[in-house]
């Protein structure tokens, strides 16, 4: 360990330390007022961090450290800067909750040691160093979706942490299987050596494969892995179900490209197993997800619902970019990985939307349910505005950022030569929108149940007025969105 | 012996593992059961690090191995807060019994 190895991972390195500054000085000091400045200012201060060796990278070149476990490349940056972000965002929401919690310290230092788990899960190159940053992940949710020690709160925490346990198991048996047929935890080296097996060895590898992706699907809730999730997110704070559906899916993805390019393009009967498994899982998930998302009476479990869709639709990107890497090489195939990526950036702004309305929204009326949500239009009319225009993002029309999201992922499955999957997708769609429609007729066509306006805070406006802003802009202006979604993938290929 | 051994035993104790996990009622039983099958996978790294590299000097499986200790033990340790959280608010920890987000 020297000097630079430390200078590689220094965003992930100020966020342990963050987090531990957080709860020894609650302990030691113990001002509560004190902690949201001090969490929002180191926040703010590793975000420029992570800018500071974003712009002094060699452009188009990796740094390996700690014996080539980890890497510094825009790819990693980029998913640092994202996760960053989504923690302001996630403590800038849960304000209200904060307040009404006895553990103060405690919440914000396990946000930022699940989000440590992510950015070096996405800069990890290495097996052991995987593991390790897919367990931090994993076990500070675990203990949020617990949080409140009440009867489904920690009912959800346990249903979580047994089936990532069994899951961790899965993709840990996976990781052994390549682990033992090349005989090193190295991603370069396990790529190399998969791409001059023996047939004997192939089988192990694909059982391997089928292992480590029911291990990922599971993570990216994917259905048939989708269990957990209605319940988790149902029993989990409102807050947490954000940082689920947002922040720890997207470090599913952001791995899942990470190893096809770092490991499994070089082998192409991988690739095709690969893709043939995807391919059931994004059909499974798009129309599991929509037509039981119809049924949801609860808004929680109807998000849990059509994240599982979106999944299914990341998914296509996916598949498309499998396929593409094993008819026409790899190079070509940086159209579909950015694709993927500009998905989950719109899946994520739209998101970020959607929960900052329906946290204002549940906090006031008390109830989860979507009826209760009739008339939010007399009630507040930019609630029911923002709502509305969320419901088209995620439709995917025209004019906000999911349209391009689709568009893009639609795109990539026909340069790929997958138009039926395309034509599952589109049917999807069609199915979603009778779901998400609805809550915009009950929010603005209905009765309110009473005629107390709601108040909203002028932090809440702001970034209400904010995040909706994020979702009309870059439905109207993509570009620079789509040229950040090349960047990062650029250092893959 | 040789690497099939590990490799057949290994691959029966996760199979029981799993089996433990989805049949079984009681909730710590649940956490052995993982527990089973994490060791399962400890078994399999460590007859692949001894008898799959013998060319190589190569201790990752072993690292790996005390690595996936002490995750495990984190998360029993997670498992078994919950566990009294769940044992508080309902007096029972019977996963049949344990259903309010169902309805």
């Amino acid at each position: 360990m020297n000097l630079q190895d430390l200078y590689s991972i220094s965003p992930q390195m100020c966020m342990i330390a963050l987090s531990m500054l957080l709860i020894l000085y609650d302990l030691f000091v113990g001002k509560n007022s004190l902690l949201r400045p001090i969490a929002f200012i180191g926040l703010f201060g590793i975000f420029v961090l992570n800018l500071f060796l974003w712009l002094n990278i060699d452009l188009g070149k990796s740094t390996y450290s700690f014996t080539n476990s980890f890497v510094l490349d825009e790819f990693g940056l980029f998913f640092n800067s994202f996760f960053i972000v989504a923690v302001i965002f996630i403590i800038y929401i849960s304000k209200d909750y904060i307040e009404s919690s006895k553990a103060k310290s405690e919440y914000y230092s396990l946000i930022l040691f699940s989000a440590t788990g992510m950015m070096l899960l996405t800069s990890s190159i290495e097996l052991i160093s995987f593991y390790i940053a897919l367990e931090l992940t994993t076990l500070p949710v675990v203990a949020l979706v617990a949080f409140n020690r009440n009867n489904e709160s920690s009912e959800s925490g346990a249903k979580f942490l047994i089936l990532s346990g069994i899951s961790s198991a899965f993709l840990l048996y996976g990781m052994v299987i390549f682990f033992g047929y090349t005989g090193s935890t190295l991603f370069k080296d396990i790529a190399i050596s998969i791409s001059q097996t023996s047939i004997l060895n192939e089988k192990a590898l694909v059982l391997g494969s089928i292992l480590l992706i029911s291990g990922f699907a599971f993570k990216i809730s994917a259905a048939p892995f989708h269990m957990w999730s209605p319940d988790v997110y149902n029993g989990a704070p409102i807050p947490i179900t954000s940082y689920l559906a947002i922040a720890s899916k997207v470090a599913g993805f952001g791995i899942f490209l990470r190893m096809i390019y770092s490991i499994f393009h070089t082998n192409s009967i991988l690739i095709q197993n690969w893709s043939d498994i995807l391919i059931a899982l994004s059909i499974l998930s798009m129309f599991l997800g929509n037509l039981i998302a119809i049924r949801q009476v609860n808004i929680k479990r109807l998000i849990a619902y059509s994240s599982i869709s979106h999944t299914g639709f990341i998914l296509v990107g996916i598949i498309s970019l499998l396929v593409l890497i094993s008819d026409k090489g790899i190079g070509n195939s940086l159209n579909s990985a950015s694709s993927v990526i500009f998905y989950i950036l719109g899946y994520a702004i739209t998101n970020f939307t959607l929960f900052t309305t329906v946290i204002i929204i549940t906090n006031n009326i008390k109830s989860n349910l979507i009826e209760d949500f009739s008339g939010i239009s007399k009630r507040s009319p930019l609630l029911a505005f923002t709502l509305s225009i969320v419901m088209i993002s995620l439709i995917g029309l025209p004019p906000t950022v999911g349209f391009f999201s689709k568009a893009y992922i639609f795109n990539a499955a026909i340069s790929a030569d997958l138009i039926w999957l395309m034509l599952v997708g589109l049917i999807n769609t069609a199915i979603s929108a009778y779901y998400y429609l609805r809550i915009v007729k009950i929010v603005y066509l209905e009765d309110p149940i009473s005629n107390l306006s709601i108040k909203i805070t002028m932090s809440q406006r702001i970034l209400i007025i904010f995040t909706l802003i994020g979702v009309l802009i870059f439905g109207i202006f993509p570009r620079p969105l789509i040229d950040l979604s090349y960047t990062v993938v650029n250092i893959l290929v | 012996m040789d690497l099939n051994n590990f490799l057949v035993i290994s691959a029966i104790l996760f199979s029981i593992g799993l089996y433990g996990a989805l049949t079984k009622k009681h909730l710590v039983v649940i956490f052995m059961c993982i527990e089973l099958m994490f060791n399962a996978v400890n078994l399999a790294l460590v007859g692949f690090s001894k008898y799959q590299n013998l060319t190589l000097v190569n201790l990752n499986g072993h690292i790996f191995v005390i690595f996936i200790i002490a995750v495990a033990a984190a998360e029993i340790a997670l498992g078994l807060a919950i566990v009294m959280s769940i044992y508080k608010n309902r007096d029972t920890i019977f996963v049949t019994d344990i259903d309010s987000l169902k309805k």
